[in-house]
Formats: C-alpha cells, structure tokens, sequence
C-alpha cells in the first residue's frame, strides 16, 4: 500500500509526537514531577505508528508497560495523557491509572498494561467481539520479547487460530526483557518461529524502518479484517533508554549504546523522504516546531493541574455496588 | 366440641406440598384457646405458626418435631376431654388408614392453572368447581389469583370458579404493551371471557379488579350477570397513593412487608410465605414495569369512575368492604340504586377476602342467588 | 412454575439471556463438547457437569464457544470481549483453576475500571464449580470464595439453591461489572420450585432462610444445607434459629446480618473455606467491631480445617463442616 504525501506527514507527525513527548517526559521525570516511574519509548517509534496507520478507533489494541508511543500512534489526547503521567485531575484515566495504565477505549485504546504478558487475552477478546458482532474490526496486541515467553501469549496465539479471531500480534523486539538479553531469554532466538508454529503467517521486520513496518503490518491486518484469521510480526526496534527511566542499564556495552542510536527510525524516514523528494525538510521542521510547542503546553498545564480529589479513592471501583 | 377435631399440616400456597415441624407451642393433654399458637411448620423457604383453629384438648400430637409431611397429613387431634383414648385411636387409624386414597383424591381436584393466548397476551387462570353458572374472580393491583385461595374452594362447592391473573400479575405476561387504561384492561378480560367459552358471568373484584369489572358491566351489560365488588376502586374514595408508590418501590423484604402490612387489619396476617411470594413475583422480569404503568393509571383514575361505569346496571351489586381499609377507604358515596346491599367487615381492611374470606364468599354467594 | 434442578436454573437463566441479548456469549472447556472428535458431534458435554447442555443447538458454536485447555485465554478473551461490547460468560470449569488464570481475573478484570478512571467496564461472568464432597481431592474441591472476596472490582456470588442460582445469574448476566458466579457441585440436583420466567435477584440482599430469635446461624451455599439441618436439630429442643445466606460475598448484606445479631446476640457462621482469611472469619469480624455490645457470647466459626482438601471418603467427610459441629456450636453460644 502506497502512502500519499499527507500518509507521509501524518506517519511523521505520530513518530516526532512521540519522540517529543517521550523526551519531555524525561525531563519532568528528572526533575521530581512525575511520580512513580516511566518507560520510555525511544527508538521503536515506527513500530506503534507502521501499524496503527492502518486502523481506526474502532479497532483496539492493547498495550505494555511501554506504552505512550502506542497511545499516541492510536489517537489519545496527548494533554489527557501528560496529565495522566503527572497524576492530575483531568487525565485520560482521572489520574488514577498512571504511565502504565493509559486508556481511552472510545480510541480503541484498550489500556497500558503492566503485567508483561497481560494483554493477549484481553485482544483476542476484543477479536472475539469484532467477530461476534460482524463489525469488520481488527484487534492488535503489542508485546514486548519478554512477553514472548509468557504463557498467556502462547494461549492467546493458539486461541486466536483455534478461533480464527481477526488479532495482529506485533512483537516489539528491543534486544531485552529488563535487563536480561533475547540472546540469552528466548529460547531458538526466534520469536516468529515460535508464532508461525502455533499455525499463523509471522514475518520479522525492522522496526525501525517506518515503511517496511507498514507495508507487513498492511498485509497482516488485511488478512484480519478479511476474515483469515491472526498473524504475528517480530519488529526489531532497539530502546535507547533503559528499561525504565533511571535504569543505569549496566547490561548495554558502551558500544551498543552508541550504535543503537544510529537506527533512529526518525532520522531514518527523513532521510527517505527528504532523498526521494516527497516531502522537504522544511515541511518536517514545521512539522517539528508545532509538536514542540503542543508539547510545551500540554506539559506546563499537567504540571499546574490539581491532583485528584480524595473522593476519588473509592470513586469508580464498580459501575454499581 | 364434642366432636374429634383434626389438625392437617395445611397448604399455604399453590406451591407448597411438605412442611417439617419446628416446635409445638401446646403440650398433649392441655387446652388450647382458638387462634392460640399451636405449632411452628418450615417449608423450605418459610416457616410459619399455625393457630389453633377451634378451642379444644390436645388429645395427641401426632408429628414429631424435626419430623416432614405431606400437606394434608393429621399432625394432631383437638376434642373434648370427655372423648375417650380408643376413640382418638380408632379415630386416628381409620385416618391414617385412608390417608392415601384421600389425598389421591385431593390431588386430583385440585387442578393445576391453564393458560390462554389473547394474541400479545398470554393470561393464567385456575378453574375450581363445576355448574351452570361461572364465577370470575379478578384480584387487585399487586395480587394474583392466589388471592382467593380461601374464597375460591367455598364457592367452587357450589359454582364453577374461575380467578384470573390479570396481565402484569401472577402467571400472566407482565407486558402491558397496547394497555393505556383500565378500560383497555375491562376489553382484554371480556375477550379472555370469549377465549374461555364464558357467554356471561358472575363477575368478582377485588380493588382495581373491582373497577375493572364494573367498566366491564359498562361495556358489555349482558355478559355480566352480578357484581360483587371488594373494596373497589373508583367508588368514591381515591386509591392510597402512598400505598402505591410504596409498594412499586420496594425492592427489600422489610420493604414489601412494611407496604403488605397496611392492607390487612391484623398485620401478623402477612405471612413469610406472602413476602416471599411478593418479593418473588416483583423480581419477575417485567413485573415492576408494569406495576409502575398500573400504579399510574390508578392515580389517574376518576374517583368515582366505577360508580358512573355501573350508574344505567340493571343486576345485582353487592360492595364488600373492610372497616379498616385504608388503602381504598369505605366511602359514603355508595348510595346508587343498583347497590343491593353494602357490607362492612369489622375484622377487615383491604383484603377482606383473605382476612374473612367466610364473610366474603357468603356474600358473593348471596348475592348470585339473587340474580337468578 | 415448576421443580427444577439448580442445574436446570443455572441452563434457563443462559438459555432465556442468550435469547434476550445477542451480546450474550459462553466461553469455556467443551461448554458444548466435542469439536474436533471423531464422532463429529457438536454437545458431546453441554459443560462436564451438563450445565450447558443444549445451548449450542439453540445458539451455535459461534456463541457457545469451546475453547482449549487455556485458561488465562478464557478469562482473559472474555475480559476484552466484555470491554468492548459483549457480555461474556466465560466457565472456569474447577474453580481450582484459577491459579493458571488469576492475573486475567484480579489484576484486569477487577482493575479496569478504576485504572481507567470509570471510562471502561466490564460485563462478564466467570461461572465456575466449587466445593468438596464428590471425592475431586485437593485441586478440585475448594471452595476459594474468600480470594475473590478480598479483591476490589470483583462481585462473588453463591447460590445456595435454584431459585437463587436462577435469579442471581439472570442479575450477574445483566450486571455491568465481572461478577464471579460459584456453582457448588454438590448442589446441582437440588430441587426448587423455579418460574418459568425471567427475573433477577439484587447482590447484596441476604435471604432469611429461617426466622429465629435465639441465635443466629450465617452460612453460604452448600453450607446453607448444613445450618438449615443444624437448626432443625436444635429445634427440637425449643431452640429458635435465624439462618442467614448473605448470597453474594462481595457485595455482603452487613445490614441483615447485624440486625439479626442485635436479635439474637449469639453467631455461628458456617463457611466451607478453611478459616484464615475466610469468609466466616470476615464475618466474625464485623460482628466484633460493628455489633460487639450486642454480643452475649463469643462468635463461633464453624470451618473446613486448615489443609486441602484430602482424597479419601472419610477424611473428606471430617474436612466440610457438618451439622453436627454447627449443632454443637449453637449449644456452646446458648450457654454462655
């Protein structure tokens, strides 16, 4: 599938929206305003954006501890979500969920997660329900290759062709699940195979090239939406942070850390773009200065928001009790 | 009394068929005053105390606490001192003894409700007793046709019987679909009477029952052959509206007790298994929907709408009402002509036919024979 | 109206849900039985205790859906299903089972709400089997109630008999939140009057299963039996006993429960779960620290003991709480 020029600005806007946002929360996290803790999604943005270019708010996708990137590539309010990472009044969950458990379901977004491993039976339920209900739907898991070995990923895989749910599994291979290597964690090194053998089409691609993750991802939720049943992608996307924001990361030789940030997937789609003449550098600068100050303001306001009210606590814990 | 008297484990309700004994309250050999506490009976679901229902000796407790029986066993016998034991032994063996070929026959009479297809909606009713004429005995707001579980056996002595679950109630559909009055309601019970074969009728109500029998005495005058009202709405007095809206939105069982006890005169007359039955029939899907429409067009409903609806009546009315009613009060209004005879019952208040069903079923009976 | 199992109930309630709401779908273990088997016969089971027997002739495979031996799957699928518009009832076929899918259950379903900040919920029912007494030994005998009860976002229900499993499930089928339905295998051919019709029982209402003044005896699901019999025993001494079945743990009716412990003054509670942490414990608890002054004497816990469930016919039968014990238990609070 071709993307036109706005395609091309679009895909763009969603990864330096990322970046951008990623960056700025590192700076408040720095500097004591946010609570808690953040992984950040640096490095994998053409991941969330390759595939999410193909769906809209009524397809869902579930996410991971790593999730911002995924939240923005789908739709969510990026002011809603600074101040749910702030944990004001006002943020996308009322500032009770936090970093790791951002959702907007009228986006399709069907939640951070951060139980490594916890979405896969939540998507393929969102399957079921596309199924179901005829509605033409598909659902998407992303995972990380620490979720990979999880048993709730092998059910969920094996369910999804059992059931011949319409599910895209996008593994998000960063190289490590905390602090232990794939070398080392996922048994064959081969995260595909493991997807192909439960009886689905499952491709490894770069995932940090934009267009070869969204041309894979086309063909995968295609064969979704066409009522063909799932299929997993491996994308190999390197963080260049830690684990999570603060990680010394002791288990990254120096020379890793220096190389992992020459696959930029940013740089690289402007180089593409620029080289092949469909959009300029201008374009992208103008692009750049907008998100910047979009980000500037979402982040100024969710550090003056209040916080929530203490009659929050018990607030929302059942529809009716 | 001289005679032997005795105690069965009694039926409370259509569904019940066994009761264990919980404890006596009387010991074998002493006197025991009518209405006096005589023994406490579990069902699965409720236990309840049944009372002494004439004076007398107890001459034997026959079951034992903790022991279940079929309804209709002997658990006890009440006579006079002076009958002797081998009187009360004979007495007990011979009935125990047919006890089998008695309640085969029992069972056999007591047959189960029917239901009939108006097309939209499905109507339950429960025929007892045979003969000529036919009696139609419609509760009120919130009843069903259980209500006449007393009434209902007297009359069917003499007459057919037949009591109808009105819609939204008992084993009728809740649907009110297409009801936007009492006076639809009158038309749906008078094509039930088509769909039964009935030509005419004895019509019997209860409360709104009762104002829907005389819009049906309005509608169509020669199908109804008397009318025997109980505490009819729209003869004079308004229908409680606290009452109403009370039992509409209980949803507890305090709720329902507190709103079930204002009907009756003696409110320990409101049984467990009455609560139980209330509270069940108000969970059915539907049940509160169509509660909430009735309760409306009750409000709504002209005070004198049922005095009006049988002004140009050319048969016999008989009004029933219990002094203590307050739910739909005795009123002076009653003074039309076609008004045979207006019966006040001390011992009542709006569910005469359940707290002096005797009463009640005499007056009916009374006022049938005058019609003929 | 008529008789009906608690198995029948439990069938009906589905059977008239699914006919009402398309939205409406079972998930589980050969719910209908039989995909994938020589015979080519779909309901081979109908659910390994019959409770779903007939449903998929009526509804299909699409709706009555088997599924592998995968449980997080299970709950998991009917999780995101539920917050995304349909309403699952998914079977966790041993309630054992849960330790291979307890993640889908308390740290998603019950947390989706509130980690969203009210903007999801999730309609689903996880109907699952509870209980000793058939011989199923350790992993598929206990009770559990109480690790549900303790999670926020979860509702727990136990019908003791089938007029409640009916209406109870009809409610949790409706409800917008997960609620966790226990069938306690003992009861299945428990016979009640059952109407034909639909209907709904609130959570959170006790049932006062017998009116008594002298002490007052809580118990949940087949333990209801038990006090019931116990209450018989002691009434042939003149002793009056209130039985409480709160049905539903989470929400529980404190109401009814303390207000019959002002009555009374004296409580036994019954609970088939060993006793850390359990219901009976929870219980006791609340009469301790809401109705202490009411108390004339001290709370006893009638419980399975502290072990799993064992295997052997007799040592099963000294593990469930017995009338006997509950007998002995009203005697020792009357005395004091």
């Amino acid at each position: 599938m071709q993307l036109s020029r706005d395609d091309l600005k679009e895909a763009y806007r969603r990864m330096r929206t990322i970046r951008a946002f990623e960056e700025r929360v590192k700076i408040a996290f720095e500097s004591g305003q946010i609570p808690g803790f953040v992984h950040l999604y640096v490095g994998q943005e053409a991941a969330a954006v390759g595939v999410c270019l193909h769906l809209s708010d009524a397809d869902a996708i579930g996410s991971t501890h790593r999730g911002h990137g995924h939240c923005i590539a789908k739709g969510c309010d990026i002011a809603g979500m600074m101040l749910e990472i702030f944990g004001r009044q006002g943020g996308l969950c009322g500032g009770k969920g936090g970093s790791m458990h951002i959702a907007d379901l009228a986006k399709g977004m069907l939640g951070a997660n951060a139980i490594v491993g916890g979405n896969p039976p939540l998507v393929i339920g969102a399957a079921l329900t596309a199924k179901t209900k005829r509605t033409g739907a598909v659902a998407v898991s992303f995972l990380g290759d620490g979720a990979s070995n999880q048993g709730t990923t092998f059910e969920a895989m094996n369910m999804a062709v059992v059931l011949k749910l319409p599910v895209v599994f996008v593994i998000e291979n960063n190289g490590y699940g905390e602090g232990t290597g794939v070398s080392y964690a996922v048994g064959a090194h081969d995260i595909a195979a493991r997807a192909a053998a439960f009886g689905m089409p499952a491709h490894k691609v770069d995932g940090t090239d934009l267009f070869a993750v969204h041309e894979a991802a086309g063909d995968a939720v295609r064969a979704a939406r066409e009522g063909r049943g799932p299929s997993t992608l491996e994308l190999h996307c390197p963080r260049f942070h830690g684990h999570f924001l603060g990680d010394p990361q002791a288990y990254r030789s120096a020379e890793e850390l220096q190389t992992v940030r020459q696959h930029d997937p940013l740089s690289l789609f402007r180089i593409k773009v620029t080289e092949s003449r469909l959009l300029d550098s201008h374009q992208l600068d103008a692009i750049d200065a907008e998100i910047e100050a979009m980000i500037d303001r979402a982040a100024a306001a969710a550090a003056s928001a209040p916080f929530p009210s203490p009659s929050d606590l018990i607030k929302d814990v059942y529809v009716s009790y | 009394m001289t005679a032997i008297h005795p105690i069965v484990l009694p039926k409370w309700g259509l569904s019940m068929e066994e009761g264990t004994i919980i404890a006596w309250h009387a010991e074998e050999g002493g006197f025991i005053s009518k209405g006096a506490d005589l023994v406490d009976i579990e069902t699965p679901k409720i236990t309840n105390t049944l009372e002494a229902p004439l004076s007398g000796v107890l001459r034997r407790r026959i079951a034992e606490i903790g022991g279940t029986y079929p309804c209709g066993s002997l658990i006890a016998v009440l006579a006079d001192a002076g009958v002797s034991d081998a009187e009360i032994n004979t007495y007990i063996s011979a009935r125990q003894a047919s006890a089998g070929i008695t309640d085969a026959s029992e069972e056999a009479s007591d047959a189960d409700p029917q239901t009939l297809d108006l097309g939209g909606h499905t109507l339950r009713y429960l025929v007892r007793g045979e003969g000529e004429a036919t009696v139609l005995l419609l509760h009120g707001f919130g009843g069903d046709l259980g209500n006449w579980m007393f009434v209902q056996p007297k009359l069917a002595e003499h007459v057919r019987t037949i009591a109808l679950d009105l819609p939204g109630h008992g084993g009728s559909d809740k649907d009110l679909s297409g009801i936007a009055s009492l006076s639809d309601l009158a038309d749906l019970v008078l094509r039930a009477m088509d769909g039964m074969g009935l030509a005419n009728a004895h019509v019997v109500g209860h409360s709104m029952g009762g104002l829907i029998a005389a819009l049906m005495a309005e509608r169509q005058p020669q199908r109804i052959l008397s009318l025997t009202l109980v505490s009819p709405a729209g003869f004079g007095s308004p229908v409680s509206t606290s009452f109403l809206d009370a039992f509409v939105l209980a949803r507890k069982r305090s709720e329902v007790a507190l709103a079930a006890a204002q009907l009756f005169s003696d409110p320990t007359l409101v049984s467990r298994d009455m609560i139980d039955a209330l509270l069940r029939y108000k969970r059915l899907d539907g049940a509160a929907e169509a509660l909430s429409t009735l309760a409306e067009l009750l409000k709504n409903t002209p005070t004198a709408q049922g005095l009006a609806a049988i002004a140009d009546f050319s048969r016999p009315v008989t009004l029933v009402w219990g002094a203590a009613d307050s739910i739909v009060p005795l009123s002076p209004a009653q003074s039309l002509p076609v008004i045979r005879e207006v019966i006040v019952l001390d011992s009542a208040a709006h569910m005469a036919h359940l707290e002096a069903a005797d009463a009640v079923a005499a007056a009916i009976q009374r006022n049938i024979r005058s019609a003929s | 109206m008529a008789k009906k199992t608690y198995r029948q109930a439990i069938n009906e309630a589905l059977r008239q849900e699914m006919a009402r709401d398309a939205d409406v779908v079972i998930i589980g273990e050969d719910v209908a039985g039989g995909q994938g088997g020589s015979a080519g016969v779909l309901d081979a089971y109908g659910g390994v205790m019959g409770v779903t027997k007939g449903l998929v002739g009526m509804f299909g495979p699409e709706r009555v859906i088997d599924t592998p031996i995968s449980e997080s799957a299970i709950i998991g699928m009917a999780v995101g299903a539920a917050n995304t518009g349909l309403r699952p009832v998914a079977e966790l076929m041993f309630v054992d089972f849960l330790g291979v899918c307890f993640d889908q259950l308390f740290n998603q379903a019950a947390k989706v709400r509130y980690m969203f900040g009210g903007k999801a919920k999730t309609p689903m029912v996880m109907r699952s089997m509870i209980g000793a007494g058939l011989c199923a030994a350790a992993q598929h005998s206990q009770t559990l109630h109480p690790i549900f009860t303790h999670v926020p976002g979860l509702k727990v229900v136990m019908p003791s008999g089938a007029y409640d499993a009916k209406g109870l499930l009809i409610e949790a089928i409706r409800d917008d939140d997960p609620v966790i339905f226990l069938e306690h295998k003992a009861l299945y051919e428990q016979i009640e009057e059952v109407p034909d019709e639909p209907y709904m029982i609130p959570f959170g209402e006790a049932n006062i299963i017998l009116d008594g003044g002298d002490v007052t005896v809580v118990a949940l699901s087949n333990m209801v039996h038990v006090a019931l019999a116990a209450a018989r025993s002691v009434a042939k001494d003149g002793v009056r006993a209130e039985v409480i079945d709160p049905r539903t743990t989470s929400p529980l009716d404190e109401d009814t429960i303390l207000e019959s412990v002002a009555k009374t003054g004296r409580l036994v509670i019954v609970d088939e779960s060993p006793p850390r942490c359990s219901l009976a414990a929870d219980i006791a608890a609340l009469a301790v620290t809401k109705a202490f002054r009411d108390l004339k004497a001290p709370v006893e816990m009638i419980t399975a003991p502290h072990t799993p469930v064992p295997f052997a016919p007799s040592l099963e039968r000294l593990y469930i709480p017995g009338a006997d014990a509950v007998t002995q238990a009203v005697r020792r609070v009357l005395q004091s």
